[in-house]
């Protein structure tokens, strides 16, 4: 069935798969059985730095996913009805579209351990001597013992707003009746619970918890902004570890490792996906009739009652009651401000004073004024044309290679998937080393070609999963009959991606843009200094953190704008969107 | 247009921002009189600012443009991935001598032709020679045995003289709830050099020598000394604004801020270099007494001085002409009457410096040339042995675990020393 021309159409995107990932991952295997190979991987785990990285990064990839996901269903709940929930789950959106750079700046400010200029250790200290105990014994928030909690915690800031807004579309789609008639057989909130939503959301919550363990298990960004030079080895994951040890060359026990590293990812990824589409697809039998999320979650009026806050009011009776489900979501999301609020009165500081106090100070603009003749605007100009010319080139090549996969079915289309995912989260600091070697012997090494080709391998496996799905979900004989009508197969194509594939269209090119543009990682082990993305220009001025945080907020609240912006306005395309690409049998 | 031309074709505009050295060169070959000559300096912000100026005299003279980027933290990288394209620059300027080392016997350097009229310290020059040749000159130095203190904050006490003095003067002031003491242990380099000038006084400049190039002992009765002297003073309860764990978390400009700004401490130790960072204050209105400076005091009376500094090397012949002309007296001579800079050349007029605290400081790497030594982490090679990475990593360790209270004393410098040892086996 595939044509010659279909599969010309394969081409880039397999080329550049096999570019950026495919050969890294083989190169780096081959590395790991150089010399003895059961030595290399002894030692691997035998290296005790090795060892508690690799059993920080477990605790981040079970740690994190669960609280974001409990979290992100309680406050879906809470924020389930009317007007104000609806704001309430943008709002808690827009920290998911920062880049973790400036999450970890905001987050560093609010763990201060200076208490006279901190936020979050004055009160701290101030519970420790309401209970009795010297707060000079209570342990610094970023210091050794707490430094790996206090990272999480930025995590599950930044990750909740997704984990909302998820549950939320899967709880507007549950059936009216069916809490309805739990209540009326006598459930509680808890029967509810356990009987209603645990069957009906276990598919979403699957698909989350997998996506947020592959992003925290490959937590990169955050420790290099937020750890402090002296607690960085108590911080380490496999990804800081991996890159400290492969820096000069990729030695055997170093490959090992990354071996393994991968091979835990991939398995856990896949076998995540595959037990997830496998209980959506029994989700979706039963509740066939109902057409996939076409009204966008967040133009619907459910009339569930709120169980979230009806559970925390349980004893209040009447207004009190009512007041009490408004003000629970309300102050979830104040408490949820402070990093961003913090980080936003931090800029308008002076640098100089930023050194002394954060919150109160004379207002001025002399940090914007030194980030403007800092190297940072020309970062962002950088940063800007790297990031579209990225975006076009993933949509150009991931929208021909979809629809291919998904109409012609090539041979080897159902590993397509698996491979695709896999391809998505194998950690790029793995990836770095065999790239380095080649794009050196290609001579590219101190161009911007390696940072521009990086980025697009990276993101076309995303890109073309989601779109792949969403053109399996366009009904077969509107296909048929676009393509009856077309004189080629390329305009068939764009009348097909104008005509029922808009959203998920918006959606990849959004996220795209706004993966480039916050990206720290790909610009640090790709750019040289001269080319540095503006992550990295933000990162070095976070060199002299605490002397330093006026500039450093004002950079992080520019360069902070953009994704927001772009997120908060598409934000119902991009769920939308997503949600066609991935609700699939 | 295939999808690949596309792609060629959308990926050209970044591609050529990515080549601006070869387009900046192809460019003003075409546009300016003159060859050009491109440098890529460690240097950034005012520092650059004023190499500019140096290098504006060297344009002026000889007709030359001269190109300069500026290499952020790890200049190592940037020359291996330039290296690798094909477009090193003619000149760089770098703060490890240890990596001139790998440089040159990697084939990659030109070699200075003749003797040179540098007016530099043997030891000095010898760090940048391999088999005889001599790959490199010294344009900078930062002196690296200072404490800055706030008059006021001493309690009419005079600084002091003896390594026992301070450790004395430290403990009166804990004792009185002063914090008197502003370490920057979150930035391991500032630990490195403490331990420096102590292993330099203890061990004397022969055996600390032979560390630095890989071939000491570091389970010697000298590195542990040195390291329970420095046990002696960190160990000292309440030495520290809001306490241990906040030192651990302090940076650099931190300690300073603790000193002349909130004043919340009295004493800091770093290089001539943190007049920088008070100046950025005091131009604030931030800082209400200025900071003065005492000498690294004497520990068993050897009083040790450190250096660190930055070497000016060429990787290609058309960079020769430049990095000798930086060996000029007078070449520098727009840095050295701006102030924060310190020549290593002898032939610049002590009269140039500006009055006062950097003045004294130029005289006194003068008058101790032979017994000064270069910084001991900037001088480990990378890779074999004891590395500076590591010595920041194990110096870090050591610092949190001697302020612990009621840490065993003896215990942290055994852990550390065999930490040394351990590293230096690799």
């Amino acid at each position: 069935m595939l044509s010659g021309r279909a599969s010309l159409w394969l081409a880039p995107g397999l080329l550049l798969l096999a570019v950026v990932v495919a050969w890294p991952v083989l190169r780096t295997a081959w590395a790991s059985l150089a010399g003895d190979p059961m030595e290399n991987y002894l030692r691997a785990v035998q290296d005790p730095a090795a060892r508690s990285a690799i059993v920080r990064t477990l605790s981040w990839a079970i740690v994190v996913p669960l609280s974001v996901t409990a979290l992100g269903y309680l406050l879906a709940l809470a924020s389930r009805r009317g007007r104000t929930g609806n704001l309430m789950g943008v709002l808690f959106l827009a920290p998911t579209a920062l880049p973790l750079v400036v999450v970890g700046v905001a987050f560093r400010l609010l763990y201060d351990p200076v208490p006279d200029r901190g936020t979050a250790t004055p009160l701290l200290h101030a519970a420790a001597r309401l209970v009795g105990i010297d707060p000079a014994g209570v342990p610094a928030l970023l210091g050794p013992t707490l430094i790996t909690p206090a990272l999480m915690s930025a995590f599950v800031w930044a990750w909740v707003g997704l984990a909302i807004l998820v549950f939320r579309a899967a709880l507007d789609r549950i059936p009216r009746g069916l809490e309805d008639a739990v209540r009326s057989d006598g459930g509680g909130h808890w029967r509810v619970v356990r009987d209603v939503h645990l069957p009906l959301l276990r598919g979403v919550a699957v698909v989350l918890i997998a996506l947020v363990a592959a992003a925290g298990a490959r937590s990169f960004d955050l420790i290099l902004v937020m750890a402090p030079g002296s607690v960085r080895d108590d911080a380490e994951t496999l990804a800081v570890y991996i890159w400290e040890a492969t820096t000069g060359g990729v030695p055997g026990s170093a490959a090992a490792l990354s071996v393994i590293w991968m091979g835990v990812v991939g398995a856990g990824a896949i076998i995540a996906a595959g037990s997830a589409l496998f209980i959506a697809g029994r989700g979706v039998r039963r509740d066939r009739s109902r057409p996939p999320a076409e009204v966008p979650w967040s133009r619907r009026r459910p009339f569930q009652p709120d169980a979230a806050a009806r559970l925390l009011g349980r004893r209040l009776t009447g207004p009190a009651r009512r007041a009490g489900r408004r003000v629970v979501p309300v102050l979830a999301l104040l408490f949820w401000a402070v990093p961003a609020v913090l980080l936003v009165v931090t800029s308008l500081h002076s640098p100089t004073t930023t050194a002394v106090a954060r919150w109160v100070a004379p207002l001025s603009g002399d940090s914007y004024r030194e980030l403007a003749s800092s190297p940072i605007p020309a970062a962002f100009a950088r940063t800007l044309v790297l990031a579209v010319v990225a975006t076009v080139v993933v949509v150009a090549i991931a929208l021909p290679t979809a629809y291919v996969l998904a109409w012609y079915r090539p041979p080897g289309f159902r590993l397509a998937g698996v491979t695709l995912l896999a391809a998505a989260v194998m950690p790029v600091q793995v990836l770095a080393g065999p790239l380095h070697e080649a794009l050196q012997r290609l001579g590219l090494s101190a161009t911007a070609m390696p940072l521009l080709l990086v980025h697009i391998g990276l993101g076309i496996p995303v890109a073309t999963l989601v779109l792949r799905n969403a053109f399996a979900a366009v009904p077969a004989d509107r296909i048929h009959g676009v393509r009856l009508h077309s004189r080629s197969e390329f305009q068939a194509l764009r009348r097909i991606v104008r005509t029922s594939l808009r959203a998920p269209l918006v959606a990849i090119v959004a996220l795209q843009f706004v993966q480039v543009w916050n990206d720290l990682v790909v610009g640090l082990l790709f750019s040289g200094p001269e080319l540095a993305p503006v992550g990295m220009e933000l990162l070095g001025q976070a060199r002299q953190f605490d002397t330093n945080a006026g500039v450093l907020a004002a950079g992080a609240v520019v360069m902070s704008a953009v994704p927001v912006v772009i997120v908060m306005a598409n934000h119902r395309r991009i769920i939308a969107g997503l949600a066609a690409g991935v609700a699939r049998r | 247009m295939s999808r690949r031309g596309v792609l060629a074709g959308l990926a050209a505009p970044v591609l050529a921002r990515g080549a601006v050295p070869a387009a900046a060169a192809a460019l003003s070959a075409c546009t300016r009189p003159g060859p050009s000559v491109h440098v890529a300096a460690v240097w950034s912000g005012q520092e650059l600012a004023a190499f500019r100026k140096v290098l504006a005299g060297y344009e002026d003279q000889t007709g030359d443009r001269v190109e300069v980027v500026t290499a952020g933290d790890d200049i190592d990288a940037l020359l291996r991935s330039r290296q690798a394209a094909g477009s090193l620059p003619d000149v760089a300027i770098l703060s490890r001598p240890g990596l001139v080392r790998t440089y040159a016997r990697k084939g990659r350097l030109v070699a200075l032709p003749e003797p040179v009229a540098d007016g530099l310290a043997e030891g000095l020059r010898e760090l940048v020679t391999v088999d005889g040749q001599l790959y490199g000159v010294w344009v900078k130095t930062a002196h690296k045995s200072l404490f800055w203190y706030r008059p006021s904050g001493l309690a009419g006490q005079s600084p002091p003289a003896t390594w026992d003095e301070l450790v004395d003067l430290v403990r009166r002031l804990a004792r009185d709830g002063r914090t008197p003491l502003a370490v920057a242990a979150a930035d391991g380099w500032v630990l490195a050099t403490w331990f420096a000038n102590m292993l330099l006084a203890v061990a004397g400049g022969a055996e600390y020598e032979r560390l630095a190039s890989g071939a000491g002992d570091w389970g010697s009765v000298a590195v542990r000394t040195a390291l329970d002297r420095l046990a002696e003073l960190w160990s000292i309860p309440g030495a520290f604004p809001d306490g241990r764990q906040v030192a651990l978390l302090s940076q650099f400009e931190q300690s300073v801020v603790d000193v002349v700004v909130t004043r919340k401490a009295a004493v800091m130790f770093e290089g001539d270099f943190v007049a920088t960072v008070v100046d950025r204050f005091s131009d604030a209105g931030q800082v209400r007494e200025a900071p003065r400076v005492f000498r690294f005091p004497t520990v068993a009376r050897s009083r040790p001085l450190v250096i660190g500094g930055d070497v000016a090397v060429a990787f290609k012949e058309s960079g020769l002409e430049l990095v000798r002309w930086l060996t000029r007296p007078d070449a520098v001579a727009p840095w050295v009457r701006q102030g924060g800079f310190l020549s290593p050349n002898r032939g610049v007029p002590l009269e140039q410096y500006p009055a006062g605290v950097t003045r004294s400081l130029a005289t006194e790497l003068r008058t101790e040339e032979r017994s000064l030594r270069f910084n001991l982490s900037d001088l480990l090679a990378d890779g074999a042995g004891v590395d500076g990475r590591d010595m920041w990593r194990i110096m870090q360790n050591f610092f949190a675990s001697v302020s612990t209270p009621g840490a065993v004393p003896g215990r942290a410098t055994r852990r550390a020393a065999a930490d040394l040892v351990r590293a230096a086996r690799g």
